[in-house]
C-alpha cells in the first residue's frame, strides 16, 4: 500500500526534475550544483503541469500515458546529461550551521513526511482539490458538464497531483505538495550561500520550514506551499539575473511567473513584480522575455475558463464576464473572507497568528513577534528586495484572512529579519532554535488554542498504513462514514445536493453544494423557500388594455438585499394569458434565470443576484403582440419599487399607475413542490447535516418533504427524493 | 597611607558582601517556606509545563525563577534550600554586582562602604537575596546590564542581564526599559549599539516570556510594580553617593557618611535572621510541620487549612513525602478534619471547636480534634 504512494509522489517529482533538467540546459543558465536541480524541480513542475493540462484536453491523462511519457522524459534528461561537466558547488556553510540546520529540518521532515504519507484528511484537500483530480482521472480529463466555482480556479498544482494520483492516490499527491514544502528552505538556503549571508539564510530556513501553518498546509494536497516556493524562485531567479545579466534566465522567470498564477490565482502578482523589478535596469525588447514566457503558463487557465465558463477569470471579476455559471453574489461572498470574525482590536492580529490560532485558521510562530526587527534589514540592498517582496506577496492576505495567504511572504520576511539581526552575537540560533522547539506539534499544543489548525499527531501508523485507512478517515473526516451508504444508494452519476461542501475526493458522485454553481445557488433557494421565503407579497399592476410585443418590470429602488420575483403572471381581462414557445424571457442582471419567473413554479424565483439597483429588469418579448390590462408579480417581502414598461414601436414605454400591493394567503405546503423541482433539475439525493437551515425540518416533515432517509452518521442525513 | 585605607576599605567591603552571602545561604537552608514561595511551588513549580502553559498568565509567575526552581529541585530533591538555590546564585551575583558598581561609580573611599553597605543591608533587598521569589534575581540581572553598559566592553552580555531581568521578574520590564532605552540614546541610537546590546536584551526576554505571556493582558504588565519598588533602591541609592562623589566638598561628604551610617544602622535593627520582614507569620511553619508531622506518624490524616496556608502544606506534604496526609481537600475549614492549621485569624475555631492545640505562636496555630 505504502510503495505505490510513494513511487507516485517519486515518480512526480523525478519527471519534474527531469523536464527542468533539459529546460536548464537549454536556456543554458549558469547555476550551481544544489541551486539547479532545485530550480529544476521548480522549474519542472511548471513543465509538467502545462503537459498534464494539455492531456486533461484530450482526454488522455491516463497512469499508462503518464508512465511512458515520464519514463521517456527522465531517460531523456539522463541521456541530455551524459558526459556534460558538473557543475560548481556554492560557497559552503558554516559547519555549526550546516548542522544545526539539518537537525532541525530532519526532526521536522520526519513530522511532516508522515503527516504528507497518512491518509488526506485536510479539509480543502479532501474537499476539491483532491475531489477536481479524482474527476479528471475518473474521465481521464477535464470534466466540461461539472460545475462548481471550485473547478475553475488556475489548478496548476492539481495537475501535478494527477500525475502522482494515478500511481498512489491522494497521500501521493499530498506528498508531492510536500516535495515543494521542503525545497523551500533548500532554495532559501541556497540562495543565502550565493549572495553570502548563510547565517542569516540558515535562520530564515528554519523559521520558513518550522512555521505551524507551513507544515500542516504543505503536508496537505493544497497549493499553497507550491505557491510560497515558486514565488521564491522567482525571486531568487531574478536575483541571479541581476547578477549575470543573463537574459536567457528572463525566460525561466516568465515561465515561474506564470506558473505562479496557473497554482493560485493570488499568485498572479508575480509576473508584475518581475517586469517592475527588470524593468528598473532594461527598457528594451529582451523585456518582452518575461510575459511572452509568463503567458505560456498563463493562458491554457484563461483559455479554458472563456470556453468553458464565458469568464477568463471565472469564479471571479462575474459582473465584468457575466455567465450562467456564478452568480456575482456568490463571488461577493468570496470577498468577505478579508474580514477577521471575532478580533476587536488590530493587535489582536499578531497575537493570533502567532500564539493563539484561534480566530485566524492557522499560525506562523511566535518569532514573528519580532518581525518589526526586518526594518533594520533596510540598510542592505538585499534587505529592501526582500522587504519588498514581502510587502507585494503579502497582499493576498488583506483579501483571505487565513493564515496560509501570508506564506508567499514568509520566505522574504525571514531572510529580512536574518539579514537584520546577522550582527547580533548568538542571536540568529538561539531564536532558530527556539522557534524549532516552540513550533514542534506536542509543544505548539501547550501554548495555542486547543482549536487552532495545525499538526496535532504524526500519524506513523497510519501513514505506514498499519492502521487502517478507512479507519483513519472515519475518525478524521466525519462524512467519510456516509461513504459507503452513498455508494451503495446512489448511482455514480447521479447529483446530490448538499449546503456544505463534502469530501469529494473519496465521494464519486457529484455534489453540488448550496454555494459552489448556479445550480446549486437555485436548490438552495427551492429548498429554503418553504420555509423562510414563501411567496407573500403580491403587486398587481392595473392599466388599459394595450397590444404589446414586450413588457418588462423595473427596478427603482437601491437596496443591499437581491432583487427577486417568483412569478410574474400577465393578464387579460382577469384571465392569465397563457404563454407560448415564442414568448423570450430575458433580464438584467441573471438573464439565464429569466424563465423562472414564468414557470408556474412558487419555489422557483428569478433574482438579480446581485444588491438592488435602480435599471434592473426582468423583460419577456413575446415573439408577437399580445393584448394586456394587468400585471402581477409575486414575491418575498423586500424593498423592491418596480414600475411596468410595454414595448411600443419599437420603444419601452411606463405605464402610469403605481401597484396595488396585497398580502398573499400564505401557501399550501410547498415542500412537495421544492423536492418535485430539485428531481427535475437531476437532484435526486440530499445530504443534509442537522444544523443545515431545513436539517430539522426534513427529520420532522419526511414525509411532506417527500423524501426518504436512507443513512445517517455523524449528524448527517443522506436523503432520496421520492 | 592612603594606600592601605583603600585596602582596608575595600576588605571590609568585600568580608561584609561575604558575610551577607553566607548569611543568605544560612536563611535559604533554615528558615520555613513562605506562603508567597510556597504558592509558587504549588501552582507554577509541581505542576507541568503542560498544566502550567495554557493558564492565563499569573504576575506572581516570576518565570525564569520558576523555571530554575524547576530546575534544581529536579536536580537536588525538593527542600527549602534546593527551593531557594535561584535566589540565592542571584543573591550572590547581586552582591557581586553592588561591590563593582559601588567601586566604579564610588570608587574606593568611606563612600564605596557606604554603598556596599546601604546597597546590601536594605531588609528588603535582603530578604529577596535569598527568598524564592524572583525580585532579587530580577535585581542583580539589571544591576549587571548596569554595570556592564557602564563597563562598556561587553554589551552583548549587558543586553542579556538586562533581557533576563524581566525574565526573572516582570515588575522589572520598565526598569529594563528605561536603562536599556537611556543607554542607547546616550550612544546616539548608534546601529552598534542596537545591534550588540539592544537586540540580544529584547530577544533574551522574548524567547523567556512569549510563550508565559501568551496569555496575559496588558495589565499583567503593570501588576506587582507599583508595590514592589524594590528597583529604586540601589539607582537612588547609587546616584546619590556618586553625586556626592562629584561634589567633591568634604562637608557634604562627612554629612552624606553620617546619613548612610544612620541608615545602614536602621537597616541592621530591622534585619531578623530567624524570618523574613514581608512574611513574619510564616516563621513557624516548618516547627508546626515537624510537629504535625510526628504527631500523624503512621495513619492517614485530613487536614483543614486556612486557604492562604494550604500551599505551606502543599509544599511540606511534596517535601517530606508524606503519603499519610490526605489531599488538601480546598473547602472551607469549618469541615470536619482530623488537625486543624489555622491563621490568627481562623484560631478562633480552635476554642469554638474545642479543638486541642499542638502549636501556636504570633501566625500560626496548629490544633486536632479532642480526643475526650
Amino acid at each position: 500500500m505504502v510503495l505505490p504512494i510513494l513511487f507516485g509522489a517519486a515518480f512526480t517529482v523525478a519527471i519534474s526534475i527531469a523536464m527542468g533538467s533539459l529546460l536548464l540546459r537549454r536556456l543554458r543558465v549558469t547555476l550551481h550544483r544544489l541551486e539547479a536541480v532545485l530550480f529544476a524541480f521548480v522549474g519542472g513542475s511548471a513543465c509538467l503541469s502545462l503537459a498534464t493540462f494539455l492531456l486533461c484536453l484530450v482526454h488522455q491523462a491516463t497512469g499508462p500515458v503518464f508512465l511512458s511519457g515520464g519514463l521517456a522524459v527522465i531517460l531523456w534528461a539522463a541521456w541530455d546529461a551524459r558526459g556534460k561537466p558538473r557543475r560548481m558547488p556554492l560557497p559552503s556553510m558554516p559547519p555549526v550551521w550546516a548542522g544545526l540546520f539539518s537537525l532541525i529540518l530532519t526532526a521536522f521532515f520526519l513530522a511532516y513526511f508522515f503527516n504528507a504519507l497518512a491518509p488526506e484528511v485536510s479539509a480543502d484537500g479532501s474537499g476539491y482539490h483532491l475531489g477536481n483530480v479524482a474527476r479528471y482521472w475518473r474521465h481521464h480529463g477535464f470534466v466540461w458538464d461539472y460545475h462548481s466555482l471550485r473547478s475553475y480556479f488556475s489548478q496548476g498544482a492539481e495537475m501535478l497531483f494527477l500525475v502522482a494520483f494515478s500511481f498512489g492516490g491522494h497521500s501521493a499527491a499530498a506528498l508531492v505538495h510536500f516535495a515543494f514544502l521542503t525545497a523551500l528552505p533548500l532554495l532559501m538556503v541556497c540562495y543565502g550561500r550565493r549572495f553570502a549571508f548563510p547565517r542569516a539564510a540558515g535562520f530564515a530556513a528554519v523559521l520558513a520550514y518550522t512555521c505551524p501553518v507551513a507544515g500542516l498546509a504543505g503536508s496537505s494536497a493544497y497549493n499553497d506551499l507550491a505557491v510560497a516556493t515558486v514565488l521564491f524562485a522567482v525571486f531568487y531567479s531574478l536575483q541571479v539575473w541581476d547578477e549575470t545579466n543573463d537574459s536567457k534566465l528572463l525566460i525561466l522567470v516568465g515561465l515561474l511567473s506564470g506558473f505562479a498564477y496557473a497554482l493560485k490565482y493570488t499568485a498572479f502578482l508575480a509576473l508584475p513584480f518581475a517586469i517592475s523589478c527588470v524593468y528598473r535596469r532594461i527598457r528594451d525588447r529582451r523585456l518582452l522575455l518575461l510575459p511572452l514566457s509568463a503567458v505560456l503558463m498563463i493562458a491554457p487557465w484563461t483559455i479554458r475558463n472563456w470556453i468553458w465558463v464565458g469568464n477568463p477569470f471565472a469564479p471571479f471579476m462575474n459582473r465584468w464576464f457575466p455567465n450562467p455559471y456564478v452568480h456575482p453574489g456568490v463571488e461577493q461572498s468570496l470577498g468577505d473572507l478579508g474580514r477577521y470574525e471575532g478580533i476587536h482590536h488590530f493587535w489582536e492580529v499578531p497575537l493570533q497568528l502567532t500564539l493563539h490560532g484561534s480566530l485566524i485558521p492557522g499560525m506562523v510562530g511566535p518569532v514573528f513577534l519580532l518581525a518589526p526587527l526586518a526594518l533594520l534589514a533596510l540598510r542592505s540592498p538585499h534587505g529592501r528586495r526582500l522587504l519588498a517582496a514581502a510587502l507585494v506577496f503579502a497582499i493576498p492576505a488583506y483579501f483571505n484572512t487565513a493564515a496560509r495567504f501570508l506564506l508567499p511572504a514568509i520566505p522574504f520576511l525571514s531572510l529580512a529579519m536574518g539579514i537584520a539581526l546577522a550582527n547580533s552575537w548568538g542571536i540568529l540560533p538561539a531564536l532558530a532554535m527556539f522557534e524549532a522547539l516552540v513550533c514542534w506539534p506536542p509543544v505548539l499544543a501547550l501554548y495555542c488554542d486547543p482549536v487552532s489548525w495545525r499538526i496535532r499527531h504524526i500519524p506513523v501508523r497510519a501513514a505506514l498504513r498499519l492502521e487502517p485507512e478507512s479507519q483513519f478517515l472515519r475518525e478524521h473526516i466525519p462524512d467519510y462514514w456516509l461513504r459507503e451508504p452513498i455508494e451503495r444508494e446512489v448511482a455514480p452519476a447521479e447529483k446530490i445536493f448538499s449546503f456544505t461542501t463534502r469530501p469529494e475526493a473519496y465521494i464519486e458522485q457529484p455534489i453540488m453544494v448550496s454555494y459552489e454553481s448556479t445550480l446549486g445557488n437555485l436548490a438552495n433557494e427551492i429548498l429554503l423557500t418553504p420555509i423562510y421565503y414563501p411567496p407573500l407579497v403580491r403587486r398587481r399592476f392595473r392599466f388599459e388594455a394595450q397590444n404589446t410585443r414586450g413588457i418588462r418590470v423595473v427596478e427603482q429602488a437601491s437596496a443591499e438585499a437581491y432583487w427577486s420575483i417568483a412569478e410574474m403572471r400577465l393578464l387579460s381581462q382577469g384571465r392569465e394569458v397563457q404563454g407560448s414557445p415564442s414568448w423570450h424571457f430575458t433580464a438584467w442582471p441573471n438573464r439565464w434565470e429569466a424563465y423562472l419567473a414564468f414557470d408556474g413554479s412558487a419555489v422557483t424565483r428569478w433574482s438579480s443576484w446581485q444588491p438592488m439597483s435602480p435599471g434592473s429588469r426582468l423583460q419577456v418579448d413575446f415573439g408577437r403582440e399580445e393584448r394586456i390590462d394587468e400585471v402581477v408579480l409575486e414575491g418575498p417581502v423586500d424593498a423592491a419599487q418596480v414600475t411596468v414598461e410595454i414595448s411600443t414601436g419599437g420603444r419601452w414605454m411606463p405605464l402610469g399607475r403605481g401597484p396595488e400591493v396585497t398580502r398573499m394567503e400564505p401557501s399550501t405546503d410547498l415542500r412537495m413542490a421544492a423536492t418535485r423541482e430539485l428531481k427535475g433539475r437531476g437532484i435526486r439525493y440530499l445530504l443534509i447535516n442537522d444544523s443545515d437551515s431545513t436539517g430539522a425540518d426534513m427529520k420532522q416533515n419526511t414525509s411532506q418533504w417527500g423524501i426518504t432517509r436512507l443513512a445517517e452518521a455523524n449528524g448527517t442525513v443522506l436523503y432520496r427524493v421520492d | 597611607m592612603e594606600r592601605s585605607s583603600t585596602v582596608w576599605i575595600s576588605r571590609v567591603g568585600r568580608v561584609l558582601l561575604l558575610a551577607l552571602f553566607a548569611v543568605n545561604v544560612y536563611r535559604a537552608a533554615t528558615q520555613s517556606i513562605t506562603r508567597d514561595e510556597a504558592v509558587t511551588f504549588d501552582r507554577w513549580v509541581r505542576p507541568p509545563l503542560r498544566d502550567v502553559l495554557p493558564q492565563p498568565y499569573d504576575p506572581n509567575n516570576h518565570v525564569l525563577n520558576t523555571l530554575l526552581i524547576k530546575r534544581t529541585v529536579g536536580l537536588f530533591r525538593l527542600s527549602e534550600f534546593s527551593f531557594r538555590l535561584p535566589s540565592l546564585l542571584g543573591g550572590a551575583l547581586y552582591l557581586w554586582a553592588v561591590y563593582r558598581l559601588s567601586r566604579r561609580l564610588l570608587g574606593t573611599g568611606p563612600l564605596f562602604l557606604a554603598g556596599v553597605a546601604l546597597l546590601s543591608l536594605h531588609p528588603l533587598i535582603l530578604d529577596y537575596l535569598s527568598a524564592a521569589r524572583g525580585y532579587g534575581m530580577a535585581l542583580a540581572f539589571w544591576m549587571w546590564a548596569l554595570e556592564l553598559t557602564l563597563e562598556g566592553r561587553n554589551l552583548n552580555l549587558a543586553g542579556v542581564c538586562l533581557g533576563l531581568s524581566p525574565a526573572a521578574n516582570l515588575a522589572f520590564l520598565w526598569p529594563a526599559a528605561a536603562l536599556g532605552i537611556a543607554f542607547v540614546a546616550a550612544r546616539r541610537a548608534s546601529m552598534a549599539v542596537v545591534e550588540r546590546f539592544a537586540i540580544p536584551a529584547v530577544v533574551t526576554g522574548f524567547i523567556l516570556l512569549v510563550i508565559p505571556l501568551s496569555h496575559a493582558q496588558p495589565a499583567n504588565l503593570t501588576d506587582g510594580a507599583a508595590g514592589r519598588s524594590l528597583y529604586l533602591v540601589p539607582p537612588a541609592t547609587l546616584a546619590a553617593l556618586a553625586l556626592v562623589r562629584k561634589v567633591n566638598w568634604k562637608p557634604v561628604s562627612m554629612g552624606a557618611l553620617g546619613i548612610a551610617a544612620l541608615l545602614a544602622g536602621y537597616y541592621l535593627s530591622q534585619f531578623r535572621i530567624g524570618f523574613y520582614g514581608q512574611w513574619p507569620q510564616d516563621a513557624g511553619a516548618r516547627s508546626l510541620v515537624g510537629i504535625l508531622r510526628r504527631d500523624a506518624a503512621g495513619r492517614p490524616v485530613e487536614i483543614g487549612a486556612s486557604r492562604e496556608l494550604e500551599p505551606i502544606l502543599s509544599f511540606y506534604q511534596a517535601r517530606y513525602r508524606l503519603a499519610n496526609w490526605k489531599p488538601l481537600r480546598r473547602q472551607p475549614v469549618t469541615g470536619e478534619f482530623d488537625y486543624y492549621v489555622l491563621t490568627a485569624n481562623d484560631s478562633g475555631l480552635a476554642v469554638e471547636r474545642r479543638l486541642e492545640v499542638l502549636y501556636r505562636d504570633s501566625g500560626l496555630l496548629l490544633a486536632r480534634k479532642s480526643r475526650d
